[in-house]
């Protein structure tokens, strides 16, 4: 019984869907309006023309941001691989600069001893003006000593030349300090010329105290020749000296 | 190749995948195809008829920017109308449990107390038509959805399951109550004229 009313039901339940589905199936008209239908199928144009855009694009733009991520990590690679050891040198010798360091760098390390060598050469220069200014007044005076010696018929000096003397040496002295410290400059700042122009004044300064000494041996009986002219005067001068008032 | 070639050759999985690789008459096949069974799947299940234009727009943007993620052994149909369901379940949420609950209290009206509008008119298509309206409006929802399913799309019972996320025997079971809530409503309303009407058409008839 039970199966046949279940047979029955299925055979009920058949009946029904297909009456209904028949009618409905009639009934059915409703589709979307044209204005509808034309904003769907733009979509779809848009849609279509903008993957065609995509794939026309070059294919490195549509990797820009890996590409920018790889090159970024083989920028970094290249500068750790190129310059791997520069701050372990750097630690052990700080004082040297490093091996790929231009000239220009070089030359600003050197900047303050150069500029210390520049200001000890324009000291020695202004030293030098002064000394060679003292030198014109002295030889001025002994110009006028001479002729004033060329004037007097007794012989006798009326000018005393003893401070001239010393005045002289002094400045061998500082003449002979001052050919020193060129000759340290020289290798750095120094120009060949200014040396000889002070090597000239020094070989007259030299002559002019040996002539001195020579005229203050005669004109004293007991002159005695100090032996701190050794260091200013050649050692022919000197001999000349040594063996003329031995004698 | 013409729009009729294609209508017959090309299956609606092989026009989706021609719309992806960027032919535009592909879309407009498949959008020819199925625009009435979705049209009206919605339609029926709203009374705005704006907010309907507006739904089926928007399945159909969606079915067009998803297109290139979808699953070739899938079936389209049964793609397109989870799509649609699942986007009127969303737009009428709050909408769908009052309508539930105003709908079941009116079919039993409907099924229990009503009278036959006008038996005279039976033959009229047009009131038929009318009547199956009226009547499938008072189906429960869940019901109704079925009966769309079924008749707009032509899926089988296991495919409006899958739509549906339900079990194959209660999706059974929703489509026999709909069927019958559906004919009986229809007796109700058009009485002895569609008896004899359906006597009339022998093999088809109740």
């Amino acid at each position: 019984m039970s199966n046949q009313n279940d047979d029955n039901l299925n055979d009920q339940d058949e009946k029904d869907s297909a009456f209904v589905s028949k009618l409905y199936q009639q009934t059915k008209h409703q589709i979307p309006s044209s204005e509808v239908d034309d904003k769907v199928l733009a979509m779809a144009r848009q849609h279509t023309a903008a993957a065609s855009k995509s794939k026309a694009k070059p294919l490195w733009t549509k990797w820009q941001f890996a590409t920018s991520i790889a090159a970024s990590a083989l920028f970094v690679a290249f500068i750790f691989m190129h310059t791997p050891n520069e701050p372990l040198e750097s630690q052990l010798s700080p004082s040297l600069p490093p091996p790929s360091a231009s000239k220009e760098e070089q030359a600003d390390r050197f900047e303050p001893e150069v500029a210390t060598l520049r200001d000890a050469k324009e000291m020695a220069l202004l030293k030098q003006r002064a000394s060679s200014e003292k030198r014109k007044m002295v030889a001025e005076e002994m110009q006028n000593a001479d002729d004033l010696e060329a004037i007097t018929v007794t012989g006798s000096r009326i000018v005393d030349i003893d401070p001239y003397i010393e005045e002289i040496y002094s400045e061998l002295i500082a003449l002979k300090a001052e050919l020193t410290e060129s000759e340290q400059l020289q290798s750095l700042v120094a120009k060949p010329e200014q040396e000889d122009s002070l090597l000239q004044e020094y070989d007259d300064l030299q002559s002019l105290l040996f002539d001195f000494l020579i005229e203050q041996k005669a004109e004293q009986d007991d002159w005695q020749l100090d032996t701190k002219y050794k260091q200013v005067l050649t050692e022919a001068q000197w001999e000349k000296l040594t063996a003329s008032s031995q004698d | 190749m013409t729009l009729n070639n294609q209508t017959v050759q090309e299956t609606d999985e092989n026009l989706l995948t021609q719309f992806v690789n960027g032919e535009y008459a592909a879309f407009q096949l498949l959008y020819e195809r199925h625009k009435g069974g979705l049209f009206r799947y919605v339609a029926r299940q709203l009374h705005d008829q704006n907010l309907v234009e507006d739904i089926f727009q928007e399945v159909w943007s969606k079915v067009i920017s998803r297109a290139s993620s979808f699953d070739q052994q899938a079936k389209f149909t049964t793609w397109l109308y989870t799509i649609a369901r699942h986007h009127l379940i969303d737009h009428i949420r709050h909408i769908k449990v009052v309508e539930n609950v105003i709908s079941e209290s009116e079919n039993k009206e409907a099924v229990e107390g009503v009278s036959a509008s006008s038996p005279e008119q039976a033959h009229d298509t047009v009131l038929q038509s009318q009547a199956l309206m009226q009547c499938l409006d008072k189906l429960p929802m869940q019901q109704k959805d079925c009966f769309l399913l079924k008749e707009e799309s032509g899926l089988s019972a296991k495919e409006i399951a899958e739509i549906i996320d339900t079990g194959f025997e209660a999706t059974k079971s929703r489509l026999r109550y709909a069927y019958q809530s559906l004919r009986h409503c229809l007796e109700q309303k058009l009485g002895d004229l569609l008896k004899s009407d359906t006597g009339n058409k022998g093999g088809q008839s109740i």
